[in-house]
């Protein structure tokens, strides 16, 4: 284990940021990184509930017609279901222990600079975070070409 | 976009997943979800690499395995987990938009749609379900080992004992792991499996319950005679104690195949897995947000506002979850949209307005958490560089940390992560780096 020879040089895997893009958005800096992973999850989790809350309405109040999105069919309520699950499972109950709050504190608790690879850190967040935008851009968006119905809402 | 969202549910199980024409969202929705996974599976390998490596390669001298805090055993763990189950995900979802897209037929049968052919041929659909749920279970445990970590950081911390079993914990921690890829046939008892294998499967998966039990009764002995500190991060590591026992006590019933069919499409395995997967991990994601805001914000939070939040979640989301065991036992299926206007369901529509009522509730107490997260950030009262008076690294350094973390200078690890109440010490905690070595008890 080199862990010792490692800790001698206490010199960190790259130099500190100096422009905007590189210190908030492509950071290689694994406590922002893990802040970026913790908001992307605070957003998929408001999400998932929004779509837990119209399923629970539409369980009870089928006919119900809500504002702008009208009445959930039944073929609706399976996107809804859909959707929920798969924001719930991979993008906060994944993304959020792990990515979260695991990058920011792994390498801070066991006395490290950064993740072992910065560069592939950067490019795991922002493959994740491009699956959540494939998943639910249009549901964050909300371009409707035409008429505004749940599932005209939700791309994928 | 044309045909909306998919509608095959989270598994995504062919055909209904590998057919275009197969009802609507099945088009390009459905090439987006399974592209969307595939790339998540992406990102994940790459992090779950980043992690493994840097457990092993970058600890400070005298950072031994067995001295690191359980948090970090617990994503260690996790990482080995995802990089062993997210490549197996990636293939099935490659292969499954081939099917979709390049016509293959691995996954899809010799089907009729409105009995036209589908051109396909020869698939297996059960392939796909082998695939997924040799990811899906471990991804189970990728999702609940990262908050068991926490909890048991939480739970030391804020008892002001040692952790109870420190080597159990890890043990029982990388058995769960391990038996954690052995029992994914355990979601397919309906799939007509051999009852051979059923029963492999169910013996297996009631195994984990030893390491689980293992886990619960030593975070029960940590807390057993503690100097307590009811703090909001210590009430979500104890809400999340009382959700792993209620949501994890019906795991053993489900193993069994015997009792998992007619229970399997219905609501009991709804409340099953939201108790145990979805709210006991999220307790622990609110537990460490609450515990770790100091030192990543230089704030904390407020404290009754999170009680509050902690409160309502805590009985919002039992009277959310438990009643849908009742509804499973009551011959309710799941998945079905329209439930007011099926006779059997009728004597069960006070239950599910009650649920729905409740989930109001939980929605509600969020915004509490979200209001206070944002709030707290700006005008939160300004945090001490070790507010809780914990012993690992973090708190040694600078609030929020430098960008190399410790200053230039790296630490030097004399002692576990979890001495609190040390006999002769002059605090009731001392610190890992701290060189006054305390003698093991």
């Amino acid at each position: 284990m080199a862990t010792g020879e490692f800790a001698a040089h206490a010199v960190h895997a790259h130099a500190a940021p100096t422009s905007w893009i590189r210190r908030y958005v492509f950071s290689l800096d694994h406590k922002v990184i893990g802040l970026q992973y913790f908001f992307l999850a605070l957003t998929a989790v408001f999400v998932g509930m929004f779509l837990s809350l119209l399923m629970r309405i539409h369980l009870i109040w089928p006919a119900a017609a809500l504002p702008l999105l009208g009445e959930i069919k039944p073929e609706t309520y399976l996107t809804l279901l859909t959707m929920h699950g798969t924001i719930m499972v991979f993008f906060v109950l994944t993304t959020a222990p792990q990515g979260g709050f695991g990058n920011y504190f792994l390498p801070i608790q066991i006395g490290a600079p950064d993740m072992a690879f910065p560069v592939l850190n950067m490019l795991s967040f922002w493959v994740t975070a491009l699956a959540f935008f494939c998943d639910d851009g249009r549901l964050l968006c909300g371009r409707r070409r035409t008429a505004p119905r749940l599932d005209r809402l939700s791309a994928a | 976009m044309v045909g909306g969202a998919p509608l095959h549910g989270w598994t995504g199980y062919p055909p209904l997943s590998a057919l275009q024409s197969a009802g609507p969202g099945e088009g390009l929705g459905a090439d987006l979800w399974v592209t969307s996974i595939a790339l998540f599976c992406i990102g994940a390998l790459m992090s779950a690499l980043n992690f493994i490596t840097t457990t092993l390669d970058m600890r400070a001298r005298g950072m031994t395995l067995m001295r690191m805090p359980l948090t970090c055993w617990a994503w260690f763990i996790t990482a080995i987990l995802g990089l062993l189950a997210f490549g197996v995900l990636l293939s099935a979802g490659i292969l499954l938009l081939l099917d979709r897209n390049a016509g293959t037929s691995f996954f899809v049968p010799l089907v009729t749609i409105n009995g036209q052919l589908t051109g396909h041929k020869g698939g297996s659909p059960l392939l796909w379900q082998h695939l997924f749920w040799f990811f899906g279970h471990p991804e189970v445990y990728i999702a609940i080992l990262p908050a068991m970590g926490l909890c048991s950081q939480l739970l030391s911390v804020f008892s002001r004992k040692p952790i109870f079993g420190y080597k159990a914990m890890v043990y029982a921690m990388l058995s769960i792991g391990f038996l954690g890829f052995m029992v994914w046939g355990h979601h397919m008892f309906m799939s007509g499996m051999s009852p051979y294998t059923a029963f492999a499967f169910s013996v297996m998966t009631m195994a984990i319950g030893v390491p689980s039990a293992i886990k619960t009764f030593n975070w029960l002995g940590t807390i057993w005679r503690g100097r307590i500190r009811f703090t909001s991060p210590m009430l979500f590591a104890l809400g999340f104690v009382s959700l792993f026992i209620s949501g994890g006590i019906s795991g053993p019933f489900l193993a069994q195949p015997v009792l998992d069919i007619p229970l399997h499409d219905t609501y009991f395995v709804v409340g099953h897995f939201h108790l145990i997967m979805g709210v006991a991990s999220i307790f622990g994601i609110f537990g460490a947000t609450y515990y770790w805001f100091p030192k990543m914000f230089g704030r904390m939070m407020n404290e009754s506002l999170a009680r509050w939040h902690f409160f309502v979640t805590l009985i919002g989301t039992y009277a959310v979850f438990m009643p849908m065991h009742y509804l499973g036992m009551a011959g309710h299926l799941r998945r079905y949209s329209q439930l007011t206007e099926l006779n059997y369901l009728h004597g069960l529509v006070p239950l599910q307005t009650f649920m729905t009522y409740a989930a109001f509730l939980t929605i509600a107490g969020q915004f509490i958490f979200l209001f206070n997260l944002f709030w707290s950030m700006k005008f939160g009262k300004k945090a001490a560089d070790n507010p809780w008076e914990a012993t690992t690294l973090e708190w040694t350094t600078a609030t929020p940390p430098p960008h190399d973390n410790f200053g230039g200078h790296m630490p030097v690890v004399y002692n576990g992560p979890y001495e609190y109440s040390v006999p002769g010490a002059p605090r009731d905690f001392v610190m890992q780096n701290d060189p006054a070595t305390v003698e093991a008890h």
